[in-house]
């Protein structure tokens, strides 16, 4: 029996890369069980580095720019499976057709997740407390699945078999997700205990009205079965004001048809999960019939995050040739396909890095990769071959401190300095590209590093003072 | 742009500069260590195989190999037949335990090969709860006969009288969770044996008693070990004390190999096999007037240390011996404490030692004789305070508690006081909405350890040698330059050493802070106490009054060199400069008069003492042996009140903190950054561990908390939307040089009683049961 607690770095692997769906597909095809594709990397990753699962072959899919998109076309909003939940989240369309959608994503994790990881990627990975789970079956959505020479689609909760599992075979790809643009509208309630990264409860729920009255609906629970439990049509022909008033009802009605064992965790024990869900949803069913709902007031744009495949792979050996811009200077080397761009950063002298974890939560590894936030235990440093990393170092200029430096030192944001530099990056990341003004809702899904010593309250404070500094209000 | 701040290691923090223990540069051949470590909570170990390891190129050494240079069990603080190595020699007794060793040239390698530790074992039924091991059927150590590593039944003041005769006395149960305040950076350890001499780099939290258990275990001369830290740790908590068993695994491993060998703990193991602090089971009865006077205080404590009594435990019941009655004038004491040992991970310094789980305990206890007598929680506390300090010992007064505490004289009731508005405030709120919950802590905070207490693990009679070591050392010196250089042999955990020394002794001699550089690291190539290190909230009463002595020292000596230099016997001192008193424009300052004895000491004439360094030892005078079961515990302590205010979510049953409160006398306050960071950093430490923060185990002994999200440790996001609010008193105390008492743990041990009153607010019972986890909440609100 080997039980092995020295944990953080993946065991050995080969990695390739497809730049189109077919290659993926013929790459898969080939190397059989033993490869995975790798998406966003951000569940494949921590489970590599835990060491609870093992490939031979990882296919790296994420510069697949032709599954980046969104648009609205024959009466779908369609999403591309490499979109990051950064992109659902911020993206105006997903906002405005698929609010509850957007909302799911921005509950993920914190904005270096969310820079890198993928709504295909969440879907077939299958966490049964994942976040898009019951937003998507809410929304009655579907995802467009890839094989060689086949295509097929099927309803998100077809997808889900399971923990873990689904109706993906083995050579098979999600290429697309899609939500009917049938005017359902909905709420989306979300637990989470403390700094647990997952949630223990989540309730979606979507109708459609006409007069008063409801039409369709839609109840999703998710978080608290082993798989996402969908009521649909439960409030069909009710009037919104009679949701309200029989809501005891309609919530026991609704939780006594479910004859399911509900999960149980550290988190939270099953009747417990139980408990909160059925008092979320009852408060989901009570703004709906107040005209309360209230959605998240979250700042929107456009464009898609891009990700480039740069520089070929070339192995010698077993080793693979690296080549990352630094700061502003070229570093080449011959590494294991393994090593991640933390440890080739401190090998190479930025040992302002740090590690802090096994299972990439704490942040303080946190680089740019191309201006955003990434944290850099959760990237073999061959993926970003031929991009450019910046570490603090890149920006301050020469003994003039950065903004964001100045202001962590002047509000004393720091007591043992360990999680300091990943907290200046993603910072960064956060006043360029998320939100300049410091809105205490959105920084609060944001930014989820760790800091044992200050209690925040300073680190809070030194980002309102970098963003003032930042929009030139000081 | 307006000036930075004066915050050297902040400085370096915000430029990336610093320096942690993986930063050291490796010496060429070092080979990485990682670590098998035991599945099972309890096994017999049958049989070893290192071979497939060195089929696949790697080094490794079992527990035979180890046992040859590692002869020795580490020393304990209790009287009891165990044996603690660093590594499990025949039975391995919790999971994480390690077993073997493997050594490659590249860390990577090294855990790939733990793949090839083959081990066989018998598994055996662990022992895991307190009920278990108290039950005693089966025995982590068969030698002890029991589970119970030692038992001390103390008693002080008239006991059983003030409990018969009191109208009434209330009784509770507590449970106090296994947790670890977790630094973000974990251990690590640079071991190189060579010509004898093992020179050791490592994060640890001073030189402490390091050396004495590494050298004991290895069986080295004391003399052998040369150990540095980094000039930066990321974070301790009193954590990375326990490092020591590893330091003597990586020596060992350096001795065997010949090479230098390091080990850099990962985060998963951190979780199972570095330290916590122990699940305490308590029993608390308070004898009271019917009009809320305080009688007397019986406390019954069950403290699981797991798997070994690993000093300094059982010292976690003992920290707080001298201030067991809390803030309150109670004369009538009475505990027994047992320390047990389960098939777990064994215990340790964690922050705030022995405070939480005792203050959690007195402070909810009092609260509930306030609930049940109907008595404002607020006023009953106030009633009860203390308010005469007869005794003298120097130029300060003292209260001197039943159990041998002297608490410097302070104003309490003005501390107390100083939350009640926000108090009325919240509970006018409170009538409003009934989610909100109003609650309150009082306590005083010990701060200095003394290392005597240990020696109440043992009967009075049974101590071999008396101890009260608590001093530190501090070496001031003046370059050919002028620059005052600052060296005392402790470490940067965070807590602004550096920048405080500098600017303490700058203030002494009137000069700029960049003039004095301060070097805070250990190096036992120079001198050291046994004391010496970052704990116990100690840098600010000792080691500032060590420094200050020190500057004064080295000020006598330059007055008499500037007596020659200026050829007067009256000389004076001002902002640096020395002046003829005769003839004040006659004038020489500090740099130049430096420089010029350090390139020509040659000039003075004989028998002047030409030495530009001095050093000074300090112990708080107060700290002493104990005298049979009473001990001043501590060098100083300080008043402080807590108040939380929390907001009960009625859908998810969590708890948010909306508004807190401390007001603290803390004495001098040598840097106000510094103290409020304490502060606020104490309070996200108590509300982890008394919201989120356990280490859990299955029915197995397996760990559970084995990630960061099963820990549930709070993140930036939990602590946005919370109103903290500090009060600061400065009352400087005459007993310590520096004026200061501590400040870094108070904070820590008040909180999970002001939240649990808090709760009790609302829901009409105290929760007491940590950490307070929402499903607890739903349940007692059922019941
Ligand atoms: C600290 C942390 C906290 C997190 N918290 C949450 C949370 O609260 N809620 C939540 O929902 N998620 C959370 N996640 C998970 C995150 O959402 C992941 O990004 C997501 O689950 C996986 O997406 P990915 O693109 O990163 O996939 P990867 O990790 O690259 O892949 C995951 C799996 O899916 C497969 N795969 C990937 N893409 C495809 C595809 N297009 N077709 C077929 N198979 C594919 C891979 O082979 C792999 O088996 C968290 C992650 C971390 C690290
Ligand atoms: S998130 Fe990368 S080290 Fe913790
Ligand atoms: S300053 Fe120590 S972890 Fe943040």
């Amino acid at each position: 029996m080997s039980m092995a607690y020295s944990l953080g770095i993946p065991r050995g692997f080969r990695y390739v890369r497809a730049s189109t769906v077919n290659e993926a597909l013929s790459l898969l095809n080939e190397y059989g069980g033993d490869a995975k594709v790798l998406a966003g990397g951000m569940s494949l990753m921590p489970m590599l580095k835990l060491r609870m699962t093992e490939v031979k072959y990882l296919i790296d899919i994420l510069g697949i720019n032709d599954l980046r998109y969104v648009k609205v076309e024959g009466n779908y909003l369609r999403i591309g499976a490499l979109m990051t939940h950064g992109d659902v989240a911020m993206n105006k369309l997903v906002n405005e057709h698929a609010k509850i959608l957007s909302e799911s994503a921005w509950h993920i994790a914190d904005i270096q997740v969310r820079n890198l990881g993928t709504i295909g990627g969440s879907l077939a990975h299958a966490d049964p407390a994942a976040n898009y789970y019951p937003a998507l079956i809410a929304l009655d959505a579907e995802v467009v699945i890839r094989g060689v020479g086949t295509e097929r689609g099927i309803k998100v909760s077809e997808l889900y078999k399971g923990p873990y599992i689904t109706d993906l075979k083995q050579n098979e790809v999600i290429t697309e997700v899609r939500i009917p643009l049938s005017g359902l509208r909905g709420v989306y309630e979300f637990f989470r205990r403390g700094g647990s990264s997952f949630p223990s409860v989540i309730i979606a729920v979507t109708y459609q009205e006409g007069d008063g009255v409801i039409t369709d609906s839609r109840i999703v629970i998710g978080a608290v079965y082993p798989e996402p439990v969908l009521v649909s049509g439960h409030l069909n022909g009710l009037g919104i004001k009679e949701v309200g008033t029989r809501v005891s009802d309609i919530v026991n009605s609704i939780f006594s048809s479910i004859d399911t064992k509900p999960l149980e965790d550290t988190h939270a024990p099953s009747d417990y999960r139980v408990r909160v869900a059925r008092n979320l949803l009852t408060k989901a069913l009570m703004d709906i019939a107040n005209g309360s709902v209230q959605h998240l007031r979250t700042p929107t744009k456009e464009e898609l995050i891009r990700w480039e495949f740069r520089d070929g792979v070339e192995y010698v050996g077993d080793l693979v040739r690296v080549r990352v811009n630094v700061n502003g200077q070229w570093i080449e080397d011959l590494v294991e396909p393994r090593l991640l761009l933390l440890d080739f950063l401190r090998r190479h002298g930025f040992r302002e890095v740090r590690r802090g974890c096994d299972e990439g939560k704490c942040g303080a590894c946190t680089v740019l990769v191309d201006g955003r936030a990434v944290k850099s235990c959760m990237v073999p440093v061959v993926r970003v071959s031929g991009h450019s990393v910046t570490t603090i170092r890149g920006l301050s200029r020469g003994m003039e401190l950065h903004p964001i430096q100045r202001a962590f030192l002047e509000e004393y944001a720091m007591q043992c300095g360990y999680c300091t530099h990943g907290f200046m990056m993603v910072t960064h990341d956060y006043l360029t590209n998320i939100d300049p003004t410091v809105n205490d809702d959105i920084l609060k899904l944001s930014v989820k590093n760790i800091c044992r010593c200050t209690g925040y309250m300073n680190i809070i404070k030194a980002i309102k003072r970098a963003a003032r500094y930042m929009s030139g209000s000081s | 742009m307006s000036k930075l701040p004066h915050y050297r290691e902040g400085l370096r923090a915000v430029t990336g500069s610093g320096e942690y223990i993986d930063d050291i540069p490796t010496p060429p051949g070092t080979l990485y260590m990682a670590i098998y470590r035991s599945p099972y909570a309890h096994a017999r170990i049958l049989k070893v195989d290192l071979s497939g390891v060195l089929e696949h190129g790697g080094i490794a050494y079992g527990p035979d190999e180890l046992a040859k240079v590692i002869p020795n069990p580490f020393p304990l603080a209790v009287d009891a037949p165990i044996k603690y190595y660093p590594f499990a020699r025949d039975r391995a007794r919790f999971v994480g335990e390690p077993i073997a060793v493997v050594l490659a040239d590249d860390p990577y390698r090294a855990i790939d090969l733990l793949d090839y530790v083959q081990v066989d074992f018998e598994p055996l039924k662990p022992v895991l709860t307190l009920d278990d091991a108290l039950r005693g059927d089966i025995l982590v150590h068969e030698e002890l006969k029991s589970n119970i590593a030692m038992y001390r039944h103390m008693r002080f003041g008239p006991v059983d009288k003030a409990f018969s005769e009191a109208p009434i006395v209330i009784k509770r149960e507590f449970y106090y969770q296994k947790h670890n305040a977790m630094p973000l950076e974990t251990y690590g350890v640079l071991a190189h044996y060579v010509n004898g001499e093992l020179n050791v780099w490592a994060n640890t939290q001073g030189p402490l008693l390091i050396t004495y258990f590494v050298t004991r275990a290895l069986g080295l001369p004391t003399s052998s070990l040369r150990l540095f830290s980094p000039r930066d740790i990321g974070g301790s908590f009193g954590s990375k004390y326990s490092l020591y068993p590893y330091i003597t695994l990586a020596a060992a491993a350096s001795i065997l190999s010949g090479k230098p060998v390091k080990w850099v703990e990962s985060r998963t193991e951190h979780l199972v096999g570095s330290n916590s602090g122990g699940v305490r089971k308590g029993v608390v009865e308070v004898a009271a007037t019917r009009d809320g006077l305080i009688q007397g205080f019986r406390f019954r404590f069950y403290e699981d240390v797991g798997a070994y009594p690993r000093p300094p435990d059982p010292g976690v019941l003992f920290r707080v011996h001298g201030n067991m009655n809390g803030a309150y004038d109670v004369r009538v004491i009475e505990v027994e404490n047992y320390v047990v040992v389960t098939n777990k991970l064994p215990t340790g310094l964690n922050r705030a030692y022995g405070g939480p789980p005792f203050y959690f305990m007195l402070e909810v206890a009092v609260n509930e004789l306030a609930r049940e007598l109907g008595i404002d929680p607020l006023e009953l506390r106030v009633k009860n305070l203390i308010r005469d300090f007869p005794r003298k010992i120097g130029d300060e007064y003292f209260y001197e508690t039943i159990t041998g505490g002297l608490y410097p004289r302070q104003d309490y009731e003005r501390v107390v006081r100083a939350i009640e508005p926000e108090y009325r405030r919240w509970l006018e709120e409170r009538k409003r909405n009934p989610n909100i919950g109003v609650g309150i802590a009082v306590l005083v905070e010990p701060a200095g350890t003394n290392l005597g207490y240990t020696d109440l693990a043992i009967e009075p009679n049974k101590r071999k040698y008396p101890h009260s070591g608590s001093g530190s050392y501090v070496t001031i010196s003046i370059d050919m330059s002028g620059y005052i250089r600052v060296f005392v042999n402790g470490t940067n955990e965070g807590l602004g050493h550096e920048t405080t020394l500098a600017e303490v002794i700058a203030s002494e001699f009137g000069v700029d802070p960049s003039i004095v550089t301060v070097e805070n690291r250990v190096d036992t190539t120079r001198v050291w106490a046994l004391s010496d290190g970052s704990y116990s909230s100690r840098f600010a009463p000792i080691v500032v009054s060590a420094a200050i002595l020190a500057a004064r020292q080295l000020r006598e000596k330059l007055t008499r060199l500037a007596m020659v230099a200026l050829g007067t016997e009256r000389v004076g001192f001002e902002n640096g400069q020395f002046y003829d008193i005769n003839n004040p424009s006659r004038r020489i300052d500090i740099r130049r008069l430096a420089s010029s004895i350090n390139w020509d000491p040659g000039s003075l004439p004989e028998g002047s003492d030409a030495s530009l360094s001095t050093t000074v030892f300090y112990q708080p005078p107060t700290v002493k042996a104990p005298e049979g079961d009473r001990i001043n515990s501590s060098a100083t302590y300080a008043i402080q009140a807590q108040l939380a205010v929390i907001e009960l979510d009625p859908a998810t049953y969590d708890i948010r903190v909306r508004k807190y409160v401390i007001a603290h006398d803390s004495g001098r306050v040598l840097k106000r950054e510094f103290v409020d960071g304490q502060l606020m950093g104490g309070l996200m430490h108590g509300l982890a561990l008394t919201l989120y923060e356990e280490l859990m185990y299955d029915d197995q002994g397996n760990p559970v908390t084995t990630s960061l999200d099963i820990y549930e440790s709070p993140t930036l996001a939990e602590a946005i939307g919370m109103d903290v609010e500090l009060m600061h008193f400065e009352t400087p105390t005459k007993h310590l040089v520096s004026g200061a008492h501590g400040v870094g743990e108070g904070v820590m041990m008040g909180v999970p009683a002001a939240i649990v009153n808090a709760l009790a607010s609302i829901i009409g019972r105290a929760v007491t049961d940590l950490p307070l986890r929402p499903h607890k909440i739903m349940r007692a609100m059922e019941r």
